[in-house]
């Protein structure tokens, strides 16, 4: 007797699913190809794209904060503090390179004015704590260069670069080490990044560090990254750990200066015990 | 038909929302399509992964995962089906 055969069907566990997949895969594939070979090309594809997710997130800011008056003007109140916060940091980041170069010789080696590259990519979107920005080595971006926010903020560091485009990896990349100082009597410290701007850094109990010290980073001076907002320590142990808050908030980062300040052969070297 | 869409906008949302929300459209992309999260995980790190920002592609190998979560857990329910 002839058997028939039939084909067992099941809407849940249909092949098309695993073809899609293939399918999707194999352009991934295609587009890694295009990234290693041609890395300014792969990054001019996806900019616009990028440049559009921007501009949307700027467009439902202001659609949304034009609903009501008192919307608008906390808008407006919210840039004002940004825009104040930025001034802040920037005088009190000048206090401290006044006082440092005051303690030297004499004024010198501030970096030039740099190369202003606008933003295309940013945490969250961005799962490394890396910045995409529109500019490569076309226009005087090269490995190694330092990242500096509003005030002069030190961001991160150029680790690629392409002729249009290039990415920078924060300072602040979870489990990234980089050396600083911390507090009016510039403690040594080894920042440990935490992701999101944020760091750690363990020192001795009796450097009697405090919650609101400022935690700088070498540059011209020392320039500052953020601020201790808590102090956690076990009785028994003779270090304490802070808790380091940034100083500018790595989610809204629209444009960043770069300079080649040797950033990048400092962050070869262990953590430094000299003063700026 | 609901299948590209979600892809879709799995891949769109690595352009516009945060990284947790991607990985939540990449989970839910994993259980029409195995091997989606696995693209997804290696478009991302193609995006954002930049030499001293993770030892290793975290994505990549994450999406690589969950795309064996997935494939185990298609064949598990499979046998099942197959066995009742």
């Amino acid at each position: 007797m002839k058997k028939t055969f039939l084909a067992r069907r099941n809407a849940l566990l249909s092949p098309s699913g695993l073809t899609a997949g293939t399918v999707v895969l194999l352009v991934v594939l295609a587009c890694g190809a295009v990234r290693f070979v041609a890395p300014n090309v792969f990054l001019t594809v996806f900019a616009p794209v990028l440049r559009t997710g921007n501009a949307l997130a700027l467009r439902t800011e202001s659609f949304v904060s034009g609903f009501q008056n008192a919307q608008m003007l906390a808008a407006a109140n919210e840039r004002l503090t940004s825009e104040n916060a930025a001034l802040s940091l920037q005088n009190r980041m000048l206090t401290e390179q006044v006082s440092d170069f005051s303690a030297l010789a004499g004024p010198g080696d501030l970096p030039s004015a740099g190369v202003v590259a606008g933003v295309l990519a940013r945490p969250p979107e961005s799962p490394y704590d890396t910045l995409i920005i529109s500019r490569g080595t076309n226009g005087g971006v090269t490995l190694g260069m330092e990242a500096f926010g509003a005030g002069g903020t030190p961001l991160g560091i150029v680790t690629e670069t392409s002729a249009s485009f290039a990415r920078v990896t924060l300072f602040s990349t979870s489990g990234r080490h980089s050396s600083g100082w911390v507090g009016k009597n510039r403690v040594p410290v080894t920042l440990v990044g935490q992701g999101a701007g944020a760091f750690t850094a363990t020192i001795p109990k009796a450097a009697n560090t405090s919650v609101g010290d400022g935690v700088f980073l070498p540059g011209p001076g020392a320039l500052l990254i953020g601020t201790v907002t808590a102090l956690e320590s076990d009785p028994s142990s003779p270090a304490v750990t802070l808790l380091i808050h940034p100083a500018l908030n790595p989610f809204s980062i629209p444009w960043v200066t770069l300079a080649d300040t040797g950033a990048a052969f400092v962050q070869t070297l262990t953590a430094s015990s000299t003063k700026p | 038909m609901t299948r590209p869409l979600i892809i879709s906008f799995a891949f769109v949302s690595l352009f516009f929302f945060p990284f947790s929300f991607w990985m939540m459209a990449a989970l839910a992309a994993a259980v029409s399509a195995p091997l989606a999260p696995f693209a997804i995980g290696i478009f991302a790190d193609l995006l954002y992964y930049a030499p001293h920002a993770s030892v290793v592609p975290l994505y990549t190998c994450g999406g690589a995962v969950l795309a064996l979560v997935s494939f185990a857990l298609r064949k598990f329910i499979e046998t099942n089906i197959i066995s009742s």
